[in-house]
């Protein structure tokens, strides 16, 4: 049985005021527990070997395996189809734990973006049969998810679609290409979002299509700067037709069902960063206090103190934000504004506090070795993917009828 | 006679209020909207809208919308979120557990 069945989710029904949301962060012991297992998983199983993989770009089935029997694929999916059945809150603090204990941030984004994107939606938008056919494999690690949304000209606005998907006969006929799609080299079931009506909103649909579907094709790994053991590639379709059944959503709720989907992976490939911070920030705090000039620790210079101090402001500040959105989604439905908030000050604090630690440490910093380098790498990523800075800034602006 | 479904609020000034806020917020108070158009497909609301005009009835009906109640049958129109809402209040209002995610 997987690590992560053995709480129930967890419940909190305190309310805040409407100048700032709940302010009740309280964990259960259930929580608490959880993430201490996500720590000592982690540090065990995803923290060896990654200098390699990273040069290589080597994503590890093994270790994919690992995290499925820990239970982290499954972690949303309801016990019925073989999953946790845990809450998005909860979700965050195990994937907290995960961030803390890892050092394999690419295999870690890869299982993120496998539960928020791939098996989350199918939790929320799918029809009983999609769930009885897909979610057990995408619980247990089996099947490997992915969502195709962004094209080649379509820029950061992902719902700027070109590719097409024409009824014929109760089938549906999809063509176009997708890129950056995240876990695409070795994925069995996409999420492909294609046009199908009109250019406005309601002109977008979502279809499951497994691997082997006639006409679908997944280009070569790409090569990138960083979360390098997460493979990602361009998809590819050509005439790839699917059955009417392969619809999530309904025809017409395509955005509806990734703007949803969004909300709730902006928390989750964002809580392992927490965890990242945290062991950065610790690692900083015991260089400083052990590495002498003069004799003298250089956490006595006030300018190394502060940049401590920074860094652990931010990381607090980032963590409170995604700690009150992944709460208000849990609670009280949708969480656009929330999570945008979060995904924001935490990709940026994360890249911060991995330049403030390579600065701390020095020459050694941008030695390979140090393993710092790579989280800076990794960071730079998290304000890129599940959408960039700027577009959580006309996320958050316009939702106030801005921009 | 009014219909209270929720204190100071009446069945029938569902449509009316959802209206108002539309025409003030997101469309603009020149451009007309009717009960039955099609707010999504027609092109008149993106997806920013889309998700205030969430935010207002989560608000103003002081209803949840889960993320599964997103989707085209309820905000295509003003008469199918209106219904949307009234449906949202009944539930609630009968104590429906909580099932976010």
């Amino acid at each position: 049985m997987p690590a992560l069945r053995l709480a129930p989710p967890m419940t909190l029904a305190v309310e805040g005021d409407s100048f700032g949301g709940p302010v009740d962060f309280g964990w259960t012991d259930d929580q608490v527990a959880l993430r201490q297992g996500a720590v000592g998983f982690a540090s065990r199983r995803l923290a060896d070997g990654v200098i390699e993989r990273d040069r290589d770009s080597v994503f590890s089935r093994d270790l994919w395996d690992a995290c499925a029997d820990f239970g982290l694929q499954g972690i949303l999916v309801p016990e019925e189809w073989q999953g946790g059945g845990h809450d998005t809150l909860s979700a965050v603090a195990v994937l907290e734990g995960i961030g803390y204990g890892a050092r394999d941030n690419g295999l870690v984004f890869s299982v993120a973006s496998h539960a928020a994107s791939c098996a989350g939606p199918l939790v929320e938008f799918g029809s009983e049969d999609q769930k009885s056919r897909w979610l057990p494999g995408l619980a247990n690690g089996t099947s490997i998810g992915a969502t195709a949304i962004t094209e080649p000209d379509s820029g950061s606005n992902a719902l700027a679609l070109a590719t097409t998907a024409v009824e014929n006969s109760g089938d549906w006929i999809l063509d176009g290409s997708k890129t950056f799609v995240t876990n695409g080299p070795i994925a069995d079931l996409f999420l492909i979002y294609a046009r199908t009506g009109a250019s406005g909103f309601g002109g977008i649909t979502c279809f499951v299509v497994p691997r082997d579907a006639d006409g679908l094709a997944v280009g070569p790994a790409m090569d990138k700067m960083g979360i390098r053991t997460s493979p990602i590639s361009q998809v590819h379709l050509d005439g790839c037709q699917v059955p009417g059944s392969a619809i999530l959503g309904g025809v017409g709720s395509g955005a509806m069902v990734f703007s949803q989907t969004m909300d709730l992976e902006r928390l989750l490939v964002m809580a392992p960063a927490i965890g990242v911070m945290q062991r950065l920030l610790e690692r900083c705090v015991g260089h400083a206090r052990e590495r002498t000039v003069g004799s003298v620790p250089i956490g006595k210079q006030q300018v190394i103190a502060h940049r401590i101090a920074e860094m652990e402001l931010e990381l607090e500040a980032a963590r409170l934000l995604l700690y009150r959105a992944a709460w208000h989604r849990t609670h009280s439905g949708a969480a656009t504004r929330e999570s945008a908030l979060a995904k924001l000050a935490v990709s940026e604090a994360y890249v911060a506090s991995c330049r403030t630690a390579i600065q701390i440490f020095g020459g050694y910093g941008y030695m390979v070795d140090y393993e710092l380098e790579r989280e800076l790498r990794d960071a730079v990523a998290a304000t890129l993917y599940v959408g960039t800075s700027e577009i959580q800034k006309n996320l958050i602006a316009g939702l106030r009828g801005l921009g | 006679m009014a219909n209270e479904i929720k204190p100071g609020i009446e069945a029938e000034e569902v449509e009316g209020r959802i209206i108002s806020f539309v025409k003030r917020e997101l469309l603009g108070p020149g451009i007309p909207v009717s009960l039955d158009e099609d707010l999504l497909s027609g092109g008149l609301l993106d997806s920013l809208g889309a998700l205030r005009l969430a935010t207002f009835v989560e608000g103003e009906f002081q209803i949840t919308v889960q993320p599964s109640d997103f989707v085209i049958e309820n905000f295509r129109s003003v008469a199918a979120l209106a219904e949307y809402v009234r449906r949202s209040i009944g539930r609630e209002g009968a104590g429906a557990p909580d099932t976010g995610n």
